[in-house]
């Protein structure tokens, strides 16, 4: 598969991408560490997309992500071919600034995506029709050194979640509660009907030794985005 | 193949119905027969063949390089995928692909230090997957698959000196003499959620209908990461219960035992 | 019967919102707007859209990062997000023969062999409009294109600048501590650099820019061109340097038949701590801004206009920055100019369309060019 993209201006075939020393040193210039988190919420803000929000979170204690996501919600848009009875939908993540996350990866977080949302999205409701939602990754920083190692693309699925819900609501699709997750060391689980129902469960690291801790920290944390969003919808 | 609406309807009340029934009259926490055969590539280091009663078939090879480990720190088990009749770049081949790289990856129990040669060099493991037909969800019957090729898997056995990092030399290996590398891989559990029920291992028509699906990772009597779970249809997925993961969990642990001797005495 | 005898044909205006009207009849509406003085945007002809600029400030800590240069332009709803990355190729030994070359030529030839002086970026644009992998629009296509092209041409960054002067990194065996060496900093250590330069490759960086566009709401060129501008002038290459162990590493390739062939490699690696600001040649830094030409036609919106005025001089009139769909697409008259606050031009591009284009107006749209330049270099 070693085509050349024509297409696109890419460069000389041969340059090879800089690689970057492993930072080694003792990087003790940060302990600058204030322990404000913050959370932006912003929906509207794409003009040609049925639906866009901005989600702009840092939080130094839980996920300790500082990220921006800028989501956006096509459709319901007719599709081409023969009729289906409910709408299909896709969902795309894509590095924006930095290339962090290899494809593979992103992939796998787009499907998983995808199924907790084809629980919750009231798909019967658009016949024939597809909804396209897209994720830009404008900036995902580990504000921690320890789990600045572990490459980790879990922390910030509970920001997706939230991005994705809140951009649906903005494109005004049926969906049938305000869907959210927490994150707790490594586990992210995502919550409709007040914590009473799971719709996601993503672990990647670690053993299920203490799953009721997990479940009762994300449902608390999965209630504080919740809590956000309807704060956020009213104030528009 | 596919089912109409009102047979799904039946299947799924069958289901959700206490005690379940299914449709082939399997117990909830029952696998269907699976027939492996190992080493059967002679050129690979290890191989085994996997045939689930459905006739679901995948192949598994696993090859080896010898690499410097300390030039890069890259993993030293990869995977790679294909799929009968899917685009290497689908959805269901990428997904299935980074979850089976996240399985492999090195954790307690399952240490890639095994696999280091000398101070300086270490064998990379390529394991090449090539699923020939499946009706549902593969990942189970790959994770068996893998778990047997790797548990076949044969090295040359290595006749240099282990302490090279002062000395340059490149690892000599014997003639013959070959190496069981005995390396036990995480399993990889499907389990369906349909209403208040858990079914394991289920069939095409089953994850038609289920409400949800849980992959789990089990290794050496514990459950591990990585955990997802997975709608394996859209019409019927919604949300459970969070004690049914715990349950679901539960349920594994207790069984999968079981499948690592019926695996191992293959 | 009675509902027979009562038909009366009634025969309503119809009656559309701006939002569908500008979408039937793009010409009607930019009319009606234009006889008022205003454009559809409620802006005046010659006013151009704010233009908020920032950069990802976070990424500068992120060392172990790969992006280098970073800027996000805001106009109207339309954001642009552009990132500078590198990647390092090897020159072959043209240069020294070039420079032979170069001094046997000389006018015209000279001149235009001035490009090879400079360097370019690499530039992908991407558009959102929700396709997903679909392969890129003729838009997309003419945008990285365009960019390229100007770049270079501009002369703003000169192929000196983006030289990799790379240092060797030493380590002492015995207390096990690395350090680096750089050719500049040659008097200040005892290291035998001689022997360095001797190794000394013709390495260069090459510049690679990711522009994503949100929110497209008209022609973009200008946009993208400020965008990759600003991201220029805030990137930072960093050092590079090559391992003592990787200095003198050569692999025998054996190709076809007995030749065997002796090939480098170059594992160059960056310095993750140090970084020094791309040298761009000041005085060719330049911003875009785009104008369309309209002829006004009263016609249109006024049935009777033609029987009040009788004199065929229509009134063309100059619109800066185009925006919004009518404009857009009614607009075929116009005027892109990549120029700085001096007017030092670089590029012009003239569309003459069914617009007649006169000197008024282009020496206008030329001198609102330099207030926008001599604003938007304000904010870089």
């Amino acid at each position: 598969m070693n085509v050349q993209d024509r297409r696109r201006l890419l460069g000389p075939s041969n340059a090879k991408p800089i690689v970057f020393s492993a930072a080694t040193d003792i990087q003790s210039s940060e302990p600058k560490k204030d322990e404000s988190s913050s959370f932006i919420l912003n929906s509207g803000l794409i003009e040609n997309c049925n639906g866009s929000s901005l989600v702009e979170i840092r939080d130094p204690k839980v996920t300790q992500h500082q990220t921006s996501l800028i989501t956006s919600v096509y459709g319901p848009r007719a599709t081409k071919g023969s009729f289906t009875s409910q709408a299909s939908l896709s969902i795309q993540l894509k590095n924006g600034s930095s290339e962090k996350y290899n494809t593979t990866e992103l992939k796998e977080v787009s499907s998983f995506l995808v199924n907790v949302f084809n629980s919750v999205i009231n798909l019967s409701r658009y016949p024939k029709s597809g909804i396209d939602i897209f994720i830009y990754i404008l900036y995902d920083k580990v504000l921690s050194e320890e789990s600045k190692k572990s490459n980790n693309i879990s922390a910030i699925l509970p920001y997706c979640i939230s991005a994705i819900t809140l951009a649906l609501i903005n494109a005004g699709i049926e969906v049938d509660d305000i869907a959210t997750a927490g994150y707790y060391k490594g586990d992210v689980i995502s919550f409709i009907k007040n914590g009473e129902e799971v719709i996601g469960y993503w672990k990647d690291e670690g053993n299920c030794e203490s799953f009721d801790v997990a479940l009762e920290h994300c449902k608390t944390e999965a209630q504080k985005f919740k809590n956000l969003i309807t704060t956020h919808i009213l104030e528009e | 193949m596919t089912l109409s609406i009102a047979e799904k309807s039946y299947l799924y009340d069958s289901l959700t119905a206490s005690p379940s029934i299914r449709p082939d009259g399997r117990k909830p926490h029952q696998f269907r027969p699976i027939e492996v055969s190992t080493d059967f590539l002679p050129s690979s280091n290890g191989s085994s063949r996997i045939i689930s009663g459905d006739g679901s078939e995948c192949i598994v090879s696993v090859k080896a390089k010898v690499i410097d480990h300390t030039l890069s720190d890259e993993e030293l088990i990869q995977v790679d995928l294909d799929i009968a009749g899917e685009r290497t770049d689908s959805p269901q081949v990428e997904t299935l692909m980074s979850l089976l790289n996240k399985v492999l990856k090195s954790g307690p129990g399952f240490e890639h230090s095994r696999l280091q040669l000398t101070e300086r060099y270490s064998f990379k493991i390529f394991i090449d997957i090539l699923v020939i037909s499946s009706n549902c969800n593969p990942a189970s019957l790959i994770s068996f698959a893998m778990f047997s090729a790797l548990n076949t898997t044969t090295l040359p056995k290595l006749i240099s000196s282990f302490d090279d990092l002062k000395v340059e030399e490149l690892p000599m290996f014997d003639d013959y003499d070959l190496v069981n590398l005995k390396l036990k891989s995480p399993l990889v559990f499907l389990l369906a959620i349909v209403g208040n029920n858990l079914i394991v291992d289920p069939d095409a028509n089953e994850s038609e209908v289920c409400d949800n699906a849980i992959i789990v990772t089990w290794l050496d009597g514990k459950i591990r990461s990585p955990i997802r779970t997975l709608t394996l249809n859209n019409s019927y997925s919604k949300g459970f219960d969070p004690t049914l993961l715990q349950k679901g969990l539960k349920l594994i642990e207790e069984n999968a035992a079981a499948v690592l001797t019926a695996l191992e005495s293959s | 019967m009675n509902s027979i005898e009562n038909s009366v044909i009634d025969v309503k205006p119809l009656v559309f919102p701006k939002d569908v009207l500008a979408r039937i009849s793009p010409d009607l509406i930019l009319q009606r707007y234009l006889s008022l003085n205003l454009r559809p945007s409620i802006r005046s002809f010659d006013e151009f859209r704010d233009i908020s600029v920032s950069n990802i400030d976070d990424i500068e800590n992120e060392f172990a990062d790969n992006v280098l240069g970073t800027n996000i332009l805001k106009c109207g709803k339309t954001i642009i997000i552009t990132t500078i990355t590198a990647s390092i190729i090897k020159e072959e030994n043209q240069d020294e023969t070039f420079e032979r070359y170069y001094e046997d030529i000389s006018g015209v030839e000279r001149r235009r062999n001035k490009v090879s002086e400079y360097g370019s970026v690499y530039p992908v644009v991407e558009i959102e409009r929700g396709r997903g992998n679909a392969p890129p629009s003729d838009e997309e296509m003419n945008i990285g294109q365009k960019l390229h092209d100007n770049i270079l041409h501009s002369g703003l960054i000169s192929k000196k600048s983006l030289k990799v002067d790379y240092g060797v990194r030493i380590t002492d065996l015995e207390t096990n501590k690395s350090k680096i060496i750089y050719p500049e900093e040659d008097e200040i250590n005892d290291v035998p650099i001689l022997q360095l330069n001797h190794y000394q490759k013709n390495l260069k960086y090459v510049l690679h820019a990711k522009i994503t566009v949100f929110s497209r709401t008209g022609p973009l060129f200008d946009l993208c061109w400020n965008s990759l501008t600003y991201a220029l002038q805030n990137t930072k290459l960093p050092k590079a340097f090559i391992d003592e162990k990787a200095v003198s590493l050569k692999t025998i390739i054996r190709s076809r038949g007995k030749t065997t062939e002796l090939r480098e490699n170059f594992n160059i690696i960056c310095d993750t701590n140090t970084r020094v600001p791309l040298q761009l040649n000041k005085e060719n830094i330049a911003y875009a801004s785009n104008y369309g030409i309209v002829d006004l036609d009263y016609d249109l919106i006024d049935t009777e206009y033609e029987e009040k005025n009788n004199d065929n001089d229509k009134k063309t009139v100059l619109l800066a920055d185009i925006n919004t769909e009518s404009e857009e697409e009614y607009i075929n008259s116009s005027i892109s100019i990549i120029t700085n606050k001096y007017g030092n031009l670089k590029n012009i591009i003239v569309l003459g369309g069914t617009s007649k284009i006169s000197m008024e107006i282009l020496k206008k749209s030329i001198s609102l060019s330099k207030i926008r330049a001599h604003d938007l270099e304000s904010k870089a």
